[in-house]
């Protein structure tokens, strides 16, 4: 397979097939745990349970004390990452052309010079993390293949990506194709992962948040 | 009406050659040239066709480098034109073919561009050349 | 048909020589030679040595499945222009559109240069070579391209593939190929093949390689698709005077934008330079006066293989180029409704379990034990 080949396969058959695997996986996933339900909550809720719930959607997202002392490494670190990995999806010129021919939408971009940058500090809060991982025993301890190989598919583009934009080690349609194609690797494995939790995060406490805000509990 | 031929339509006789500022990497070599020159007597040739020009970028280098105070025209297989910038030892260098259409253009770094030079082989021809001429004259005036 | 310069064998200096022509000539002659052929000034030394030696090589042009634009593009060789270019640098023996001769003289004309240069002459083919049905779709006097082709290049120094359809198939070869349209590579394996690709090449890079064969009686050296690497070494995004736009992130959105107006990056409009080999960007065209990018039209990619099916001209190149909203739209359908089909199992199978269920007393207990 020639680069160009390449390119042409990651950018047409093989984006189809990473989507389609993606959509499929995670509708899956959502509407089958709306349609499972909950189990009925049959005591007298002590208050309603819609404004804990909403409070804690976006109060879960500063890190409270507790957790910031025992780890300030971890959220520092995994705050830098999370924030650089959107900017770079989302604000990336090339990027904001993608989702503008797949969504119809687009928003303004971000300096290419600016995205650059982010993208050097977002890898290497990642390797951080990943350092962090191993050397913290009960961490390691914890962790699963599934940890590791998820860290993997979300540093592989933005590394590809890096690469590519600086046309290092390979001509440009093959690394431009490596990206794309660790993009779609990263789609794939998406929905089997707890990488879902990109979408399942809100949903998840928005249930904390309501069930304790019910049971009159602080959450 | 054809949008061509609408005079209204205001058309930038310059665009934004300075913001993208091509012409300021060439400088930065020939400077690099110079000092090569000076400190190792290497001579450098850069061929104006490698470079990433955009509209007016190679005036706003010629602006640049401005005007001398050699200028020669050297007639074979059409004009060539050496011409010494305002900075000595950096020199333009331009060929034209017999139809006067430019074919290369050089920006060289050195104290005497080669092709201004009489060269080797040429001098041998004119040694015999004026030999026979003066076997002529000679002749003529015996 | 051959040219007397060919006949009596004079080597490019003592031509000039013969004519008059200085040394002081010779060595602007290399000094624009070493130009055309896109090598370093440094290399004027050399060139001047090997085009001591050099002789006007014999060269047979063979137009097959193409639009002739290549050869049209090469009429506007300004360096050297295609009258020294064709008479004086190389001896071009047959070429359908340039040649006097015609019908059974032309034929002739080939087979009498195949002969007195055996092994010596160049081949240059424009057009894809059709190979479906024993090649019927293109024939020349009769003879199908393939047959010419092999012909031909039998008796070849080297072959130079120009334009991308003898390079790598061109619009011929894009789906679905009704011919079996084949590039020059993907039938001759024994000879030396070069690809000058574009659509059409740049007139000063088809005269540079056929330069560089005369200067130094070998093929230039070439990238993985066999192209020049001189020509095609860089990428016309590397060489592009609108990088510093796309480095600072200014884009044109649209063809009559202000960005458009102010001469900013044309990716986002689908230009393809980033993953395009050519030398538009420096060579440029029309004598060095412009190129695409530099009259505000993105790159078509056109000096690569398969351009004509990489998606539209238009669609940047980050963007999937199939149908991947419908993809995703469906993905997500389906999803829900099996999402839907495998809660709602699960679910009746709760519910029915919740049904089935019956408190047991301390006296089942007994009984079962």
């Amino acid at each position: 397979m020639t680069p160009v080949e390449f390119l042409a396969w990651v950018r047409g058959p093989m984006f189809q097939i990473a989507v389609a695997i993606f959509a499929l996986g995670v509708a899956i996933r959502i509407v089958e745990i709306f349609v499972l339900g909950r189990k009925q909550d049959l005591s007298e809720p002590r208050r309603d349970g819609v404004v804990p719930g909403i409070k804690t959607i976006f109060g879960r997202s500063i890190p409270d004390t507790g957790t910031f002392k025992r780890s300030p490494l971890n959220v520092v670190a995994g705050y830098i990452f999370h924030i650089g990995l959107f900017t770079t999806i989302l604000f990336f010129v090339p990027h904001i052309e993608l989702f503008h021919s797949v969504l119809g939408l687009q928003w303004p971009g971000l300096p290419t010079p600016f995205i650059d940058a982010v993208t050097v500090v977002t890898i290497f809060a990642m390797v951080v993390i990943l350092i962090n991982r191993l050397r913290n025993p009960v961490l390691k301890f914890l962790s699963t293949f599934e940890d590791y190989l998820c860290w993997l598919v979300t540093l592989l583009p933005l590394l590809t990506g890096y690469l590519a934009f600086h046309r290092m080690l390979f001509p440009y349609q093959t690394m431009l194709g490596i990206h794309i194609l660790s993009v779609e690797i990263l789609l794939i494995v998406f929905p089997f992962t707890k990488l879902m939790h990109f979408f399942t995060v809100f949903l998840a406490r928005w249930y904390n948040g309501s069930a304790f805000g019910r049971r009159g509990v602080q959450s | 009406m054809n949008p061509a031929m609408d005079d209204s339509i205001e058309i930038e006789p310059t665009p934004c050659a300075k913001d993208r500022g091509n012409d300021l990497p060439v400088l930065n070599e020939i400077l690099h040239a110079l000092n090569e020159l000076l400190t190792h007597d290497r001579q450098t040739v850069i061929d104006i066709k490698s470079l990433p020009f955009g509209p007016v970028d190679e005036e706003r280098l010629s602006i640049a480098l401005g005007q001398g105070e050699v200028a020669a025209t050297i007639h074979t297989l059409g004009e060539s034109r050496v011409t010494e910038t305002a900075y000595a030892g950096i020199w333009w260098v331009e060929h034209r073919n017999e139809q006067g259409a430019v074919i290369a253009k050089f920006i060289e770094v050195t104290y005497m561009p080669d092709i201004l030079k009489a060269q080797h082989e040429d001098v041998i021809v004119a040694r015999q050349k004026l030999k026979d001429a003066l076997e002529t004259i000679k002749l003529n005036g015996a | 048909m051959l040219q007397p310069w060919n006949k009596n064998g004079l080597t490019v200096a003592e031509r000039l020589q013969a004519e008059g022509i200085s040394r002081r000539g010779f060595l602007k002659f290399c000094a624009t030679t070493a130009s055309m052929m896109a090598l370093s000034p440094s290399m004027v030394p050399a060139i001047a040595r090997a085009l001591e030696n050099a002789k006007r090589p014999s060269v047979i042009w063979l137009s097959f499945q193409e639009c002739t634009g290549c050869t049209e593009s090469l009429t506007r060789s300004h360096s050297p222009n295609l009258e020294t270019l064709i008479l004086e640098q190389v001896s071009l023996d047959y070429h359908h559109t340039l040649q006097v001769a015609s019908g059974e003289a032309a034929e002739e004309a080939r087979e009498a240069a195949m002969k007195e240069n055996n092994g010596r002459y160049l081949v240059v083919v424009d057009g894809s070579i059709p190979v479906d049905n024993g090649g019927v779709y293109s024939t020349i006097a009769g003879i199908t391209n393939l047959e010419m082709l092999r012909e031909t290049a039998e008796g070849a120094a080297a072959i130079i593939a120009v334009g991308t359809c003898a390079a790598f198939g061109g619009i011929g070869y894009a789906k679905p190929n009704p011919t079996g349209a084949m590039p020059v590579s993907a039938i001759i394996s024994d000879k030396p093949v070069i690809n000058v690709s574009g659509c059409p090449p740049i007139p000063t890079v088809i005269s540079g390689v056929l330069a560089h064969f005369l200067t130094f009686d070998k093929l230039p050296e070439v990238d993985d698709l066999g192209r020049p690497i001189t020509f095609f070494g860089q990428s016309i995004h590397d060489r592009c005077y609108r990088r510093p736009f796309y480095d600072r992130g200014l884009f044109a959105e649209s063809f009559d934008d202000e960005g458009a107006k102010k001469g900013w990056c044309l990716y986002r409009l689908g230009c393809k330079g980033p993953a395009t080999y050519n030398a538009c960007a420096t060579t440029k065209w029309n004598e060095g006066t412009s190129f695409p990018i530099e009259a505000g039209h993105p790159c078509l990619g056109c000096s690569e293989p398969d351009f004509w099916d990489m998606g539209g001209f238009y669609q940047p190149l980050s963007t999937p180029t199939g149908d991947v909203t419908r993809t995703l739209v469906y993905g997500v359908v389906a999803g829900a409704l099996i999402g839907a089909a495998a809660g709602s199992m699960a679910r009746t199978r709760k519910i029915k379990a919740q049904k089935e269920h019956y408190k047991v007393t301390t006296d089942d207990l007994e009984e079962s034990s």
